[in-house]
C-alpha cells in the first residue's frame, strides 16, 4: 500500500532528504502558483504502515516553485518563493523561529534549485529574471550571477562528478553548461524548438545529460558531441515537466509531465518506456528518486496530492 | 672828396665778391652809390689789386702752397673733360635703349649736373672772354694758373672728389644697366623661340591627352557610381527581405506562445471536469480502482474538439458538483475550499479579482542572524560515488544502507522486487528486471 498526502494548495516540487530515508519536503502554492500564498511540507513516511505524517510547515507570503535539502546540514532546506526569494528553513528549530534566512536578490520568481552533491556547500537558483545565482548557506550574499540566457530559466542541476560543473534549462530552447570557475557559459545546445524545463545529469556517465521540453520529448545528450542526442524519448502526450536519472541505476530515468503521468525510461533500450504511473489528476509538476533507497520514488501534481511508491508498484494500491 | 665815400668805396672793393667781379662793372656800381670819379680812382688806389680782375692764368708767380691747388684744379680738369667726352655718347646710347630709360634721367640728371658744375668752374677758370668750351687749352694753361683764393681750391677739391666718385657709379651703373641686360635679353630671346616651338607642339598634345583622361574619368566615376547605386538598392533589398523574416518569425513565435498556452489551459479545464468525475465514479464506486489501469502503458485518446466536450463536461458535472459535496470529509481550516479550476482563477484575477484564501503572511526570518545548526548526521556517499570507488578499488559490491538496528523486518518503503540498492555501472537493466508491466 502506498500512502498518500494531501497538500492545501497545489503541489510543485517534491524531494527526498539526502540524510533521512523517509523524510521528504514538498512545495506548494496557492491557486496553481498563479496567485496566493505558498507553503513548504516537511513530511516523514511512518515505518509501521503507509501512512505519511507532516512534520512541519512552514508558510510563505508567495507560492513556492522548488526546494532542496542542504547536503551539508541534516535539519537545512531551502525553498524557491515566486516573489523572487531564497528564504532557508532549519526544521530542528520550532517554526517561529523560521526562517533562517531570506535571500532576495533575483527581479522575478525564483523557479528552481539544486544543491551541489559533491562540494555539499553551495547552491543554485534558477530564476524567470533570465539569471543562474550561486550561494552558499553561510553568506548573505550570493557568490556568482550567472547571466547569458535570453529568457526564464527553469532549472539548473550539478554534475555528479565535476563539482564546478552545472547545467540550465531555459524558456530560450537552450541548455547551457556552466563551470563556475570560468566567466562564461562553456557549452550551448540548442536541444529543442521549444522550451526546455528540466535538465538532469546521468548520474553515473558524467557527459551525459538529458532535457526535457514542451515538444514532449526527452532527448539525452552526450556533452563531447551534442550535436545529435544520443537518444530521444517519446511517449509523454503533453509538455514534460520534469526528469530525474536515477541515483541507483545508470540507463533509467523518471519524468513527469503535463499529460498527468509519471514515465520510467531506459534509454539504451530500443522500447526506452518501461513504466507508466498515471495517479495525478492534474498537471504532474514534481517527481524525484530517493538517494538513500534503491528504487524508492515520489510525486507531486496540481492535484495537491503526495505519492512516495516503490518503482515496480502501484502508488495508489490500497 | 668825401672821404666817408671813398673809404666806404675801399670797404666795397675789398669785399672778395666784389673782387670776383669786372672792375667795369664795380665803377658803375660805386658811380650809382653817388661817388665821382676822382673818388672811385681814390677808392682803386687804395685797394692794391682793385684795378682789374685777376686773371687765372696770369699768376705766374705761385707760392708753394698754390702747388696742391693747381694739382686739384687739373686733376678735376682732367676728369670733367674725360667725362665730358664719354657723356655725350652714352647719353645718346641710352636713349635708343627703352630698358635703360627708366635710368636715363638720373643719368642725364648727372650729366647735367656734371655741366653745370663745369660751366660754374669755367666761370671761375677764366673772366676770359674766351671762356669757351676748349678742352686742350684748359690743360695746358692749367699749369700756369694763378693762386685763387683758398676757399675756391677746398671746395673745388672735394666736389672733384663727389664728382668723380658720382661718375664711377655712374659708369658701373652704366655697364650694369645696359649690357648685360642685353646680354641676358638676347639669350633669353634665343631659348624663348625654342621653348615656344616645342611648347606649342607638347601643350596640342597635352591637351588632348587631358581631355582623354578627363573623358575616362568621366566614364569611370559614372561606372562607380552605377554600381555603388545598384549596391544600394540590393541592400535595401536585403533589408526589407530581412524584416518581412523577421515579421514573419515573430508572428511564428507569437502563434506558438499563444498555442501553448491555450493547450494548457485547455488541458487544465479539461482536467477539472476529468477529476470531478473521477472522484465522483471513485466515491460511488466500492472498487473504483480495479477499473482504472494503472500500470499498464494507457493511451488516453482526446478528442479534437475539445472546447465544445469540456464545456459540455463542465456543464454536466455542477450538477455532480452538489451531489458530491456532502460526501467528502468535512472541510478542514488547513484544506480550504474545494479548488477552482485553474482557468476560472485565470478568469477572476484578469477580471481583476483576488481569488479566495489569500492570507498576509509575513515570512521574513525573525532572527537574520540565526546561527545555522551543527550537522547532526555525517553526510554519506552517493551510489553513483561508491561505485566509482569499487570500480576502481575492484571491489565486490557491499550494501551501503544498513539497516537498523534490531529491525529485523524493512520498512515499508524498502520492501521491493528488484535486486539491492547497488548499481553495476557499465550494465544497462533490461525492462524485464522492472518488474512493471506484470499487474500486481
Amino acid at each position: 500500500m502506498m500512502p498518500v498526502f494531501k497538500t492545501p494548495f497545489n503541489g510543485y516540487s517534491v524531494r527526498f532528504s539526502p540524510f533521512y530515508e523517509s523524510r521528504l519536503a514538498v512545495a506548494t502554492a496557492q491557486n496553481f502558483g498563479i496567485l496566493g500564498n505558498g507553503r513548504v511540507h516537511v513530511i516523514d513516511l511512518a515505518p509501521t504502515g503507509p501512512v505519511i505524517n507532516e512534520l512541519v510547515a512552514f508558510d510563505t507570503a508567495d507560492g513556492v516553485y522548488d526546494v532542496a535539502w542542504s547536503e551539508s546540514h541534516d535539519s537545512v532546506l531551502v525553498a524557491a518563493i515566486a516573489d523572487g526569494s531564497i528564504k532557508v528553513y532549519d526544521t530542528a528549530l520550532p517554526p517561529q523561529s523560521n526562517p533562517v534566512r531570506s535571500l532576495k536578490e533575483h527581479a522575478r520568481e525564483v523557479h528552481g534549485l539544486d544543491y551541489n552533491p559533491t562540494r555539499r556547500d553551495s547552491f543554485l537558483s534558477a530564476s524567470w529574471d533570465d539569471s543562474i545565482k550561486l550561494w552558499t548557506l553561510d553568506r548573505p550574499a550570493s557568490l556568482r550571477t550567472f547571466r547569458e540566457h535570453a529568457y526564464c530559466v527553469y532549472s539548473v542541476a550539478w554534475n555528479p562528478k565535476h563539482a564546478d560543473v552545472f547545467a540550465s534549462a531555459s524558456g530560450d530552447c537552450t541548455v547551457r553548461i556552466w563551470d563556475v570557475r570560468e566567466p562564461g557559459s562553456t557549452m550551448i545546445i540548442p536541444g529543442h524548438e521549444h522550451e526546455i524545463l528540466s535538465c538532469d545529469w546521468n548520474k553515473y556517465d558524467e557527459c551525459l545529460i538529458a532535457t526535457a521540453s514542451v515538444d514532449k520529448s526527452i532527448k539525452i545528450w552526450d556533452v563531447r558531441n551534442y550535436r545529435v542526442p544520443v537518444s530521444v524519448l517519446n511517449g509523454h502526450g503533453y509538455a514534460v515537466r520534469k526528469i530525474k536519472f536515477s541515483p541507483h541505476r545508470r540507463n533509467l530515468l523518471v519524468s513527469c509531465s503535463y499529460d498527468m503521468t509519471v514515465c520510467l525510461w531506459d534509454f539504451m533500450v530500443e522500447d526506452a518506456l518501461v513504466g507508466r504511473y498515471d495517479h495525478h489528476t492534474e498537471f504532474a509538476v514534481g517527481v524525484d528518486l530517493s538517494v538513500l533507497v534503491d528504487g524508492l520514488m515520489a510525486s507531486t501534481g496540481w492535484d495537491e496530492l503526495v505519492y512516495v511508491w516503490q518503482q515496480g508498484m502501484d502508488p495508489r494500491a490500497s | 672828396m668825401r672821404e666817408e665815400l671813398v673809404e666806404m668805396a675801399v670797404k666795397f672793393l675789398l669785399n672778395p665778391t666784389v673782387g670776383r667781379s669786372p672792375v667795369g662793372q664795380r665803377r658803375l656800381f660805386l658811380e650809382k652809390k653817388g661817388l665821382t670819379g676822382d673818388e672811385i680812382d681814390e677808392a682803386f688806389r687804395r685797394v692794391p689789386d682793385s684795378t682789374s680782375s685777376v686773371p687765372f692764368r696770369q699768376d705766374i708767380n705761385s707760392s708753394q702752397g698754390n702747388k696742391f691747388k693747381l694739382l686739384a684744379c687739373s686733376i678735376h680738369e682732367i676728369v670733367f673733360s674725360f667725362v665730358q667726352r664719354l657723356l655725350v655718347p652714352t647719353m645718346y646710347i641710352v636713349t635708343l635703349y627703352p630698358k635703360v630709360s627708366d635710368h636715363k634721367h638720373i643719368l642725364l640728371d648727372v650729366a647735367y649736373q656734371l655741366f653745370k658744375t663745369d660751366v660754374q668752374l669755367k666761370s671761375f677758370a677764366s673772366v676770359h672772354p674766351q671762356g669757351a668750351p676748349q678742352f686742350s687749352q684748359p690743360l695746358v694753361e692749367s699749369m700756369l694758373t694763378v693762386s685763387r683764393p683758398s676757399q675756391f681750391s677746398w671746395s673745388y677739391a672735394i666736389v672733384s672728389i663727389v664728382l668723380l666718385i658720382f661718375s664711377g657709379a655712374g659708369t658701373s651703373m652704366l655697364l650694369k644697366k645696359l649690357f648685360l641686360p642685353r646680354l641676358k635679353s638676347w639669350i633669353h630671346k634665343v631659348v624663348l623661340e625654342e621653348d615656344d616651338d616645342e611648347s606649342r607642339n607638347s601643350k596640342q598634345s597635352l591637351y588632348k591627352e587631358a581631355i582623354k583622361a578627363a573623358k575616362a574619368a568621366a566614364v569611370a566615376s559614372v561606372d562607380t557610381a552605377k554600381a555603388s547605386l545598384q549596391m544600394l538598392q540590393s541592400n535595401k533589398e536585403e533589408g526589407r527581405h530581412f524584416d518581412v523574416l523577421l515579421r514573419r518569425l515573430g508572428a511564428h513565435i507569437a502563434e506558438l506562445r499563444s498555442m501553448s498556452i491555450t493547450l494548457q489551459r485547455l488541458e487544465s479545464a479539461r482536467n477539472a471536469s476529468y477529476k470531478h468525475t473521477d472522484q465522483y465514479s471513485q466515491r460511488t464506486s466500492q472498487n473504483g480502482l480495479s477499473n482504472l489501469s494503472k500500470t499498464s502503458v494507457v493511451h488516453r485518446d482526446y478528442p479534437e474538439n475539445f472546447p465544445g466536450q469540456m464545456k459540455f463536461r463542465t456543464s454536466g458535472v455542477s450538477n455532480f458538483d452538489s451531489s458530491v459535496r456532502p460526501l467528502s470529509a468535512p472541510p478542514r481550516p488547513s484544506v480550504g475550499q474545494h479548488p477552482n479550476s485553474y482557468m476560472e482563477i485565470m478568469a477572476k484575477i484578469q477580471r481583476g479579482e483576488k481569488p479566495p484564501g489569500i492570507k498576509d503572511i509575513d515570512d521574513s526570518p525573525p532572527n537574520p542572524n540565526q546561527p545555522l545548526p551543527n550537522p547532526q548526521i555525517t553526510p554519506r556517499l552517493k551510489p553513483w560515488e561508491i561505485a566509482r570507488q569499487q570500480n576502481s578499488f575492484g571491489h565486490t559490491p557491499e550494501k551501503v544502507f544498513s539497516r537498523p538496528n534490531g529491525e529485523s523486518r524493512q520498512p515499508w518503503w524498502r520492501r521491493n522486487n528488484n535486486t539491492n540498492g547497488i548499481a553495476e555501472a557499465g550494465n544497462g537493466m533490461r525492462g524485464d528486471s522492472y518488474g512493471l508491466r506484470t499487474d500486481k
